[in-house]
């Protein structure tokens, strides 16, 4: 293109045109080969695939292997164990009856939470607030409250109402109804964010053609909202299955007192046992590995026709058309109280309590636990090596993650590898955490390289187990930003390098923060697999917290629990701020 | 600035290759000339164009822009798109959210590795010729309007001087006044510049106002290329006629001695050719309407009988007719003075220079073809 000299009229005719001069040209290659393009991506994707493969599959082949070795010494073993019968019943209790109540809570509140006007739409966080929370604060914090002789929500309903003359009850936390129950109003989190998101999708017209033909709210939500976020109630009710099925620390911390075990607290006991059962442990896991492959899978094929949910219109999200929405405030204040400022409460109580006492005494109130616990170097140490570990698995997973992503966004182009990534990836989403731990343990222990008591070896186990998050919310940044603005770089001229570094990286910020947070959180809460892992030199502060639960030190797993709570909600408040800072309007 | 030369490019999707998008595309652009590839939606014109810059491998096919081949399957030449020195402007601007539009602009100079100053000085002058006001340089995308972020999408990809502009439907987002505006800024910037462009519509008016030359897509391949006049003057087939305004007054039949219809009255000279059956295609505007029987018969033109109003509408200085013919619904424009009513039974005659006689064939009109009864005069 040049201008001087050949513009066309004089009316146009300017001097910044007349000036145009040529731009200094680049050399261009007269000659690319298709074939070395395609070869350096496929030989870059087959090393990541390699990388990730190395990180997520030997703990489960060792957890494999293990159950099968001796000719099944380790089944053999569990079905003579006399508690097998119960471990069993308890683990199929808790997985259905955390699907049914949470899929039904998490709709109910997630409709509800559409209705709110501007003003209260805060409180449809609320509902959110558990997948952030420490489970283990929540759990003890639970353990707090409905503690049959001196929980304090056992103590206010005694006083309250009819139970009054009763030393004990009238609840107990420690049964198996409470462990479902506190197992299924953390899930709850889960339904109502994939519920949401789909809600968020559906176009409001559908709800107002409803409701113009004649049909009542109630009619339109059942008739044709509900059918509508089939595939996000299957979604979510399979996950739920899933992470009810590994469900560890409310068994582990709830059942302990009355020996009631799922199958994962029974592999636990069995690797504690000293020596360690490794077999039998292994043999316990099995089935949930199964079961995790199985309804990984089973995800896949419910929702590979997801074209007929896919509504399309411009109005946005669905909203109830009456907005009284007096119920919708109720549930969720309700579930925030119960599910949210209850435990936390009770935490913060016993962890200013000088013991945990029925006697709630606020001038009693006293920093002595936490100076115990700043006093105490194992506990120091914990906290420290939880923000090193954590820092750490953050610095490597999020890259791996936006690999994968990467990998997992141009599926069309590598089909075969996409699709291993995926499976990979995936693996820990399906597999408990808890499971893992006792993989790696395996892997660092008869495998080729001995991390076990090292903290890279928990980093190992924190990359794996954040993965999956993190590749896909990478993975939805980069379909929100969708193909047109890279490859304008492109066009532009920009080379690979420039358009990830100046032009896709700005422009997944937002999505690559909330992956650092949601690593930092997780990794700093991680208990299941950590439990397993760790050493005596590479506590962290789940596993800490256990111990004292263990021994007993209501009051520092008191301060433990709050100090987890504490950095959480430090470090989600950091992730909003950067986000909203970072995030970018489209154009 | 460089010619563009492409054969027999071809591009098939699925996972056979059973979906052929473009199917054996010949063209050339020459130096500073503007083709508009324009057809319906999944002709195949974007694809063609996203083969041009790069963002698709063709299957088949070579592209060469002036004397360098950066595309030859049979050879295995593919340049990359970074390094084709082309400029694409998207449908949707593709404006980066993070950058000003001073960024967006500077982008392809920095990727040229320009200079600082060479920079300056050659974004103030292309911000000056797309008219775009230097304050909004420091603006962020979402801070602009659609017309000044389609100006900052001119501007990307103008700056740098690039062999050959490309446009993707580039204003297909924007409302009907502001499309006009920058249709004639693309023209004049074109007649300023005379850098060589392709551009990609499906607008049949954007197409006659900015091309050089107009090139119409159906099924993947260009059915007719040639200056726009002689597009609309001589379309070659039905469906080219269709997308120029034309649409169909009756289809006749080679009868043992005379031309019969099924779906009209039919009177007027037999077209030249050997084919059994034709349909006669004709612009609403040049349709005479007449009551029936009023009009004085002529063996020197058309004449379609037994048309019924089934509709009029008031268009402010004109009438909008819809007449029935035989099923078939035909929108005519007509300037008001003659009174119409639903029902009246008309005659419909075109000249014979105003008809165009195509072959009937038994190939299903494509979904896309404008239908006879979206008319617009």
């Amino acid at each position: 293109m040049h201008t001087t000299g050949t513009v066309a009229s004089d009316e146009h005719s300017r001097t910044d045109v007349a000036h145009y001069q040529p731009t200094p040209r680049r050399r261009i290659g007269l000659v690319d080969r298709r074939t070395a393009q395609t070869a350096a991506r496929r030989a870059s994707a087959l090393v990541l695939v390699a990388v990730v493969a190395l990180l997520c599959l030997p703990p489960v082949y060792f957890v494999i292997d293990a159950a099968l070795s001796g000719s099944g010494l380790g089944f053999r073993q569990m079905l003579q164990d006399r508690t097998l019968g119960r471990t069993v019943q308890i683990t199929i209790t808790l997985a259905l009856g955390a699907v049914v109540i949470s899929t039904v809570l998490g709709i109910v509140l997630a409709w509800g939470a559409q209705g709110l006007s501007r003003r209260n739409r805060w409180l449809g966080h609320i509902p959110l607030i558990p997948l952030v929370m420490p489970a283990l604060a929540a759990v003890t914090g639970f353990g707090y409250l409905l503690n049959p002789s001196i929980g304090f929500g056992n103590l206010l309903l005694r006083k309250i109402m009819f139970w009054s003359g009763a030393e004990t009850g009238p609840f107990d936390v420690n049964t198996v109804p409470f462990i479902l129950i506190v197992t299924a109003t953390l899930l709850t989190s889960f339904v109502y964010l994939f519920i949401r998101s789909a809600l968020a999708q559906l176009d409001q017209g559908i709800y107002d053609a409803a409701a113009a033909s004649g049909a009542s709210p109630t009619r339109a939500f059942f008739t044709v909202i509900l059918p509508m976020l089939r595939p996000a109630i299957v979604y979510s009710s399979l996950t739920v299955m899933l992470l009810a099925l590994g469900q560890f620390a409310v068994p582990l911390f709830l059942g302990r007192q009355e020996n009631l075990n799922v199958l994962s607290t029974a592999m636990y006991v069995s690797m504690s046992a000293s020596p360690p059962n490794i077999p039998l442990a292994a043999a316990y896991g099995l089935p949930i590995v199964v079961a995790g492959i199985v309804f990984l899978v089973i995800q896949r094929v419910v929702l590979r026709d997801q074209d007929r949910f896919a509504s399309t219109g411009t109005k946005g999200a669905a909203r109830s058309l009456n907005k009284s929405g007096w119920l919708s405030h109720t549930a969720l204040i309700v579930y925030g109280l119960v599910a949210v400022a209850a435990p936390i409460v009770s935490v913060a109580i016993v962890a200013f309590q000088p013991y945990w006492s029925k006697d709630i005494v606020i001038s009693e109130f006293t920093f002595d636990n936490f100076r115990s616990v700043f006093a105490n170097p194992r506990l120091v140490d914990a906290i420290g090596n939880t923000a090193v570990y954590s820092l750490s698995a953050s610095a490597i997973a999020v890259p791996l993650g936006y690999l994968c992503a990467k990998v997992l966004y141009r599926r069309r182009q590598q089909r075969v590898i996409a699709s291993i990534v995926d499976v990979l990836v995936s693996m820990s989403l399906g597999i408990p955490a808890v499971i893992f731990g006792v993989g790696f343990l395996l892997a660092f222990t008869h495998g080729p390289l001995n991390l076990y008591g090292r903290g890279a070896g928990l980093v190992a186990v924190y990359v794996v187990v954040t993965l999956p998050f993190i590749t896909r919310m990478v993975l939805v940044g980069m379909v929100n930003l969708g193909d047109n603005l890279i490859e304008a770089g492109a066009a532009c001229g920009g080379p690979l390098w420039r358009r990830i570094l100046t032009l896709e990286l700005p422009m997944l910020r937002p999505a690559l923060g909330n992956a650092i947070a949601i690593c930092l959180i997780l990794t700093a809460q991680e208990f299941g697999a950590s439990i397993l892992v760790r050493s005596t030199q590479t506590q962290v502060m789940s596993t800490v917290l256990y111990d004292q639960f263990a021994n007993g030190s209501n009051s520092q797993v008191a301060v433990m629990a709050f100090l987890m709570c504490a950095i959480t909600g430090i470090g989600v408040l950091l992730a909003l701020l950067f986000g909203r800072q970072s995030s970018p309007k489209e154009s | 600035m460089s010619d563009l030369k492409v054969k027999d490019l071809r591009k098939a999707f699925g996972s056979h290759g059973g979906i052929v998008a473009v199917d054996d595309v010949t063209l050339e652009v020459p130096q500073a000339e503007m083709l508009v590839l324009v057809g319906p939606s999944g002709c195949g014109k974007s694809t063609t164009l996203r083969c041009l810059a790069g963002l698709e491998n063709p299957d088949a096919g070579v592209i060469e822009f002036g004397d360098q081949t950066i595309f030859d399957a049979s050879r295995r030449i593919a340049v990359p798109i970074h390094r084709r020195d082309i400029g694409l402007v998207f449908q949707n601007y593709a404006l980066w959210p993070h950058m000003t539009g001073w960024d967006n602009i500077a982008f392809p100079l920095r990727s040229r590795w320009a200079s600082r100053e060479e920079q300056r000085r050659r974004i103030a002058a292309v911000a000056e010729v797309v008219d775009l006001d230097r304050r909004l340089l420091d603006k962020r995308p979402a801070q602009l309007s659609g017309g000044q972020q389609q100006r900052v999408a001119l501007a990307r990809a103008l700056v740098a001087e690039p062999k050959i502009v490309m446009f993707d439907e580039p204003l297909s987002n924007l409302d009907a006044a502001l499309r006009e505006q920058l249709r004639s800024e693309i023209r004049r910037l074109h007649e300023e510049i005379r850098f060589t462009g392709v551009y990609v519509t499906h607008d049949l008016s954007e197409a006659m106002a900015l091309g050089d030359r107009v090139a119409a897509m159906t099924d993947g391949t260009i059915v007719q290329i040639g200056r726009p006049e002689e597009l609309f003057a001589t379309p070659a087939t039905s469906r080219i006629a269709r997308m120029m305004g034309y649409r169909r007054l009756c289809a006749i039949n080679r009868g043992a001695d005379r031309w019969t219809s099924t779906d009209c009255v039919f009177a007027g000279p037999a077209p030249d050719g050997p084919g059994p059956s034709y349909e006669l295609l004709a612009r609403p505007d040049r349709i005479t309407i007449a009551a029936e029987g009023t009009a004085v018969p002529s063996d020197h033109e058309y004449r379609v009988r037994g048309g019924v109003v089934a509709g009029v509408g008031y268009l402010g200085n004109e009438q909008e007719l819809i007449v029935d013919l035989g099923g078939r619904h035909l929108r005519l424009v007509v300037p008001l003075g003659r009174t119409f009513a639903p029902g009246d039974r008309v005659d419909l005659t075109a000249r014979p220079a105003d008809i165009r006689a195509f072959p009937l064939s038994d190939k299903p009109e494509h979904p896309d073809t404008p239908s006879d009864q979206e008319t617009e005069a």
